[in-house]
Formats: C-alpha cells, sequence, structure tokens
C-alpha cells in the first residue's frame, strides 16, 4: 500500500494529541511511514512488537537523550483508519542502525545532538590596536572550573594576546588544579571549541584563593599610576546570606569584602576593569568600587547579587559575549549581533563591551554594571584607530591580509606587535598629529561651510525670526 | 550494585515531582554510610541515622553554582529524607567519586559534573 497522506497526517495528529503537557515536551516521536503488512516480524532488539493487522507505526522515545535500553513505546496504528490500536512498552528502537528513508521523526521537542557544532573561521582581520602609555596587566581566575569556564578563560587569553598585545609577561592564569584542565567531560582535555586547535593559555597557579592573593602581591610591585589591570573571574559564586563569595578549586572561598579589601591594596594605578561570571557576581560590584584604587574603576557582572548565571555547553554566555565584544568576532570567528564601539571611537570601552553582552543575553542573566565615573565607564584595553585613521588602517589591513591568511594566528600577531608596530610608529605619529589638528580645526571649517549652505547658524536663524 | 541503583531510581521517583524529575541530573555515591556519620556534604551537614546510601541531586543543572539542589538519605531499611542545598559535593578537590545516576530528558548532556 502507498504511503497515504490523509492517514499518516491522522496517525501524527493521534500520537502528539495522545501526550500529556510534559510529555510532548520530553518525548520524541518518529513514524514508520511505510505500511507494516500484518504478521510483520518488528523486533525491539530482542522483544517482538506483534503486528495483528495493516499497521502504521509511531515510536515514542521517552528520554532522546540517553543511551539505550530506556523506557520507550510502540503505537500501532490501524492502516486504514490510522486508529491506535495497541500501545507497547519496550527499551529499544525499532532500528538500532541503518533506519530506512521512510522511518522519520515528526515530533522532535529534544533536538540532538546536544552540543553545538559551529563552523570556525577566520576571524576579520582589523587594524591592530595600539596602547600608547603605561602597561596592562591581566588575571584570569576560575576555581572549580567546568569545561565551559575554562573555555572562556582560553578565549580570553587568546583575545589579549593576540589582538590586544598584551605581552605574556602581563597576564596571569589561575585555573582549577594549576592546569588546562577541569572537572566533568568533555575527556580527556583536547582543543579549546572556539575553533578546533589546542589549549594556548599557561596556567600560572590553580583557582584558590591562596594563588590569587598570590598574583595580586605580584602586581604590587609592577603596578604604576599609568597602568591598567582586567581581572576576570570565572566558574561558580555563592551567596551566605550577608554577601556574595567566589567558589574556589579548594580551601576557603573568596568572599567579595575579604576580595575587595585585597584589591585596596594594590598601588594606585590608571583604570581597573572587572569582569565576572559568577553567579552572585553582582554582589562584588559596589565592595570593588569603594576599595579600588585605581582613578578609574569598572565592573561588569553576569548576574544581580542574588542571581544565578547561565551556563552554556562551550561556554558561558556572558563571559562569551562580553570577550566576543572586546575581540570583535564570536569565539568561532563569526560576526557579532552588532558594533559594540556604539560610538565609533575605534576603542570598544568597559561599558561598550558590557552593552553589547547585555543586548544579547540569555534571558536567564541579570547583567549589571557600576562604574566609579563617566571616565572609568570609558576604560579600554586598546584602541584601533583614531580620527583620520580608518583610512590608513584599511591600506594597512589590505598589505596585512595576505600574511594574515598564511601564517597560524599567534604567529602573526607576534609580528605585528613586536616587529611591525613599532616601525610604523613615525607613521602613526604623524598621523595622531594630523588627527589632533583636525579635531582643533575641522569642526570650525565645516560649521562656516554648514552654515553657509543652511543660510546661517540655527542660532543666527532663531534671533531674525 | 544493580538492586542499590533500582532502589536509588525508586527513591527518586518517590521524592521528586515530575518536573523535577525530567529537568534534573542525580549523582550517587557506590559506598554505604554508617548509621551515626555526619557527612559535611556541600554547603550543609547531613545527619545519617541508619546505614544509607546518599543521593545528591542537581535541580538546576544549566545554571552556574549557587543553585537549588538537595540531597536525598537512602537507608537500606527505611524512609528516604530529603535535604534541600544550595551547593553540590563535588566542586572542592577532594570531593569525587559520585557516579552519574540518572540525568533528566531536559537536562542538558554537557551538565554532567562527572566523567
Amino acid at each position: 500500500m502507498k504511503e497515504d497522506g490523509g492517514v499518516i497526517s491522522i496517525v501524527k495528529n493521534q500520537a502528539v494529541n495522545s501526550l500529556s503537557w510534559q510529555g510532548a515536551r520530553s518525548t520524541n516521536l518518529h513514524i514508520e511511514k511505510r505500511m507494516l503488512k500484518r504478521g510483520h516480524k518488528l523486533l525491539a532488539r530482542r522483544q517482538p512488537i506483534p503486528i495483528e493487522r495493516d499497521t502504521i507505526m509511531v515510536f515514542a522515545d521517552q528520554a532522546p537523550r540517553f543511551n539505550w535500553a530506556h523506557p520507550c513505546r510502540y503505537l500501532l496504528h490501524d492502516a486504514k483508519n490510522g486508529e491506535l490500536y495497541r500501545e507497547v512498552p519496550a527499551q529499544f528502537p525499532p532500528y538500532m542502525t541503518g533506519a530506512p528513508k521512510t522511518y522519520e521523526v515528526f515530533h522532535e521537542p529534544i533536538p540532538l545532538p546536544d552540543r553545538h557544532h559551529l563552523w570556525p573561521i577566520l576571524p576579520k582581520l582589523r587594524c591592530p590596536i595600539r596602547w600608547k602609555r603605561g602597561q596592562r596587566y591581566a588575571v584570569l581566575f576560575s576555581g572549580a572550573s567546568n569545561n565551559r569556564h575554562t573555555n572562556d578563560l582560553e578565549f580570553l587569553y587568546r583575545t589579549l594576546r593576540d589582538l590586544y598585545g598584551f605581552p605574556a609577561a602581563n597576564i596571569r592564569v589561575l585555573n582549577y588544579d594549576g592546569t588546562v584542565s577541569y572537572s566533568g567531560g568533555p575527556q580527556p582535555v583536547t582543543s579549546w571549541p572556539g575553533d578546533s586547535t589546542a589549549y594556548r593559555m599557561p596556567v600560572d597557579g590553580q583557582g584558590t584563593k591562596a594563588d590569587l592573593d598570590g598574583v595580586l602581591d605580584e602586581l604590587k610591585k609592577k603596578l604604576k599610576r599609568e597602568d591598567v589591570l582586567l581581572i576576570h573571574t570565572n566558574n561558580h559564586g555563592g551567596h551566605n546570606g550577608t554577601e556574595s563569595y567566589l567558589c574556589t578549586y579548594s580551601g576557603a572561598d573568596y568572599l567579595a569584602s575579604d576580595f575587595a579589601l585585597k584589591l585596596g591594596t594594590l598601588p594606585a594605578h590608571h583604570c581597573l576593569m572587572v569582569m565576572m561570571e559568577q553567579c552572585h557576581a553582582g554582589g562584588f560590584n559596589a565592595p570593588i568600587l569603594s576599595n579600588s584604587t585605581a582613578s578609574q574603576t569598572s565592573v561588569s557582572s553576569a548576574c544581580l547579587e542574588l542571581n544565578n548565571s547561565i551556563g552554556g555547553a562551550d561556554f558561558d554566555p556572558f563571559a562569551r559575549d562580553w570577550i566576543s565584544a572586546m575581540a570583535g568576532a564570536t569565539p568561532s570567528g563569526g560576526a557579532l549581533a552588532s558594533n559594540p564601539d556604539s560610538d565609533g571611537s575605534g576603542k570598544v570601552s568597559a561599558e561598550e563591551a558590557h552593552n553589547y553582552a547585555d543586548a544579547v543575553k540569555d534571558p536567564y542573566d541579570t547583567p549589571v554594571f557600576s562604574a566609579s565615573s563617566t571616565e572609568a565607564r570609558a576604560c579600554h584595553l586598546g584602541q584601533r584607530y583614531f580620527w583620520f585613521w580608518p583610512v590608513y588602517c584599511r591600506i594597512l589591513v589590505d598589505l596585512l591580509r595576505p600574511h594574515y591568511q598564511r601564517r597560524p594566528i599567534s604567529e602573526f600577531y607576534d609580528i605585528v606587535h613586536q616587529r611591525l608596530v613599532p616601525q610604523l610608529t613615525d607613521i602613526e605619529q604623524g598621523l595622531t598629529l594630523l588627527s589632533e589638528t583636525g579635531r582643533s580645526e575641522l569642526p570650525e571649517q565645516v560649521a562656516t561651510r554648514v552654515a553657509r549652505a543652511f543660510g546661517g547658524s540655527p542660532r543666527s536663524q532663531r534671533r531674525r525670526r | 550494585m544493580t538492586d542499590a541503583v533500582d532502589a536509588l531510581e525508586r527513591a527518586l521517583d518517590a521524592t521528586l515531582d515530575e518536573s523535577e524529575r525530567t529537568g534534573s541530573i542525580a549523582y550517587f555515591k557506590p559506598t554505604v554510610v554508617s548509621a551515626g556519620t555526619e557527612l559535611h556534604l556541600g554547603d550543609i551537614t547531613v545527619p545519617v541515622a541508619r546505614d544509607s546510601l546518599i543521593v545528591f541531586v542537581d535541580l538546576e543543572p544549566a545554571v552556574n553554582w549557587s543553585h537549588s539542589c538537595c540531597y536525598l538519605v537512602v537507608p537500606v531499611v527505611g524512609a528516604v529524607s530529603r535535604i534541600d542545598a544550595r551547593m553540590p559535593p563535588f566542586l572542592k578537590a577532594g570531593g569525587g567519586g559520585w557516579r552519574l545516576l540518572r540525568r533528566g530528558p531536559l537536562a542538558p548532556e554537557w551538565a554532567v559534573a562527572v566523567r
């Protein structure tokens, strides 16, 4: 009997209608559109499913993400009128391998597979980032890491090293047990899911309070007035009823008040930029602002003090999106939802990165941003271009692109930052001078011409009226 | 061990409501805890009155810690008791030895915390 569209529709409708509200959200339904003749030998592995009449069979998988065996049902429908005549519970599907083309899923509330498979591309090449004065330091911390937390750290590490030219010696990574590892799967630890290459970040210590204190103590000897410090904390956090805390790999957890006090022992510096992903991170905002010794301080947290932050298969969404804003691309090199550099200044500020992550956030997260001043909101990690630079950048990027496509990313950026940028200094100084001259003279020159075109300035027009 | 796992599965079915069962991930430690022991698990202390197996249930597995979870004390003989909590037993180093008991159909695979 050929496939009868009418009966098949009736069978599908009946099968879905028969599910409870919860069942409809958790049971995948498959249909064998080929009619099974009366007496056909159908096996659920070794369990016979009796076919008492010409039948259209629906298979209901009640736990689609489980390995077999697990609960499932065979719904046997009369091939003439589509009526359900028997339901058979079982533990195996009709086809473990090699399902025919006539067998298809038609109700799939639980899509498979679970992990995202994204095709990585080379991120768009942009003008190399410049940093003029002072040093930039970064501390990347994840205590009781899962895979996604370690991946967030790796994404930020690559962004800081490759795109922003942070010297390797200025970045400290503290993760889990002191290695590139984490609790849970996937195991063994192999590659970073952004582009499926090996992890690159060197881990300097464990995700413990002691090691974090050690890194901050080290910074006491280095930080100067012109310097910028980025601190990123990830993995898990808690709240003890009074304040938030950051979970650690072992030993004491880090209370928000204690962390803020520790930051208060750092020497005065230009900018402290903090991004926190852990649950209850918002409880760190105010204490950090109160104790920071930086002239400009900002804290971007994934959630309010009493809230949790959502995780993800490969990355934590908020951290991923904040770092993506700084990087100008997703972990797999893809385009962003919008340009985070919303004022077109050539730099992504602390506030702009937060706003981007907030704009595309998972609905579960409740990002919160705090800053000590307007200037603190504009704090940044490096500038891509100044006023007249877009033309210069286009020239530079076109010349760099063949090299970018031929070399490993890390090698390319090492050459850019260490060999090329120093050679461009005289050109860029000239452009900067031109930019500053332009900024002071150009507005008046352009305003004169605009006023001429419109018969005077708006103010003079109002006076005449 | 199969009988013990079956008993733990029945304890889960009897203690959790339907939405908890479908969205949670449950773990167990395959060693019997002796009567009179006080276990420090996560953020709570669990008193064990009779020889029991312990089940840990993550009720919001897609979210970073801390969040809703519970511990089930499943005695060899007697009623199951449930203690609600906010932290898992395996977050800190040394908190190992837990095995996956059941992952609910709505719980993501990537959230399973043990190998």
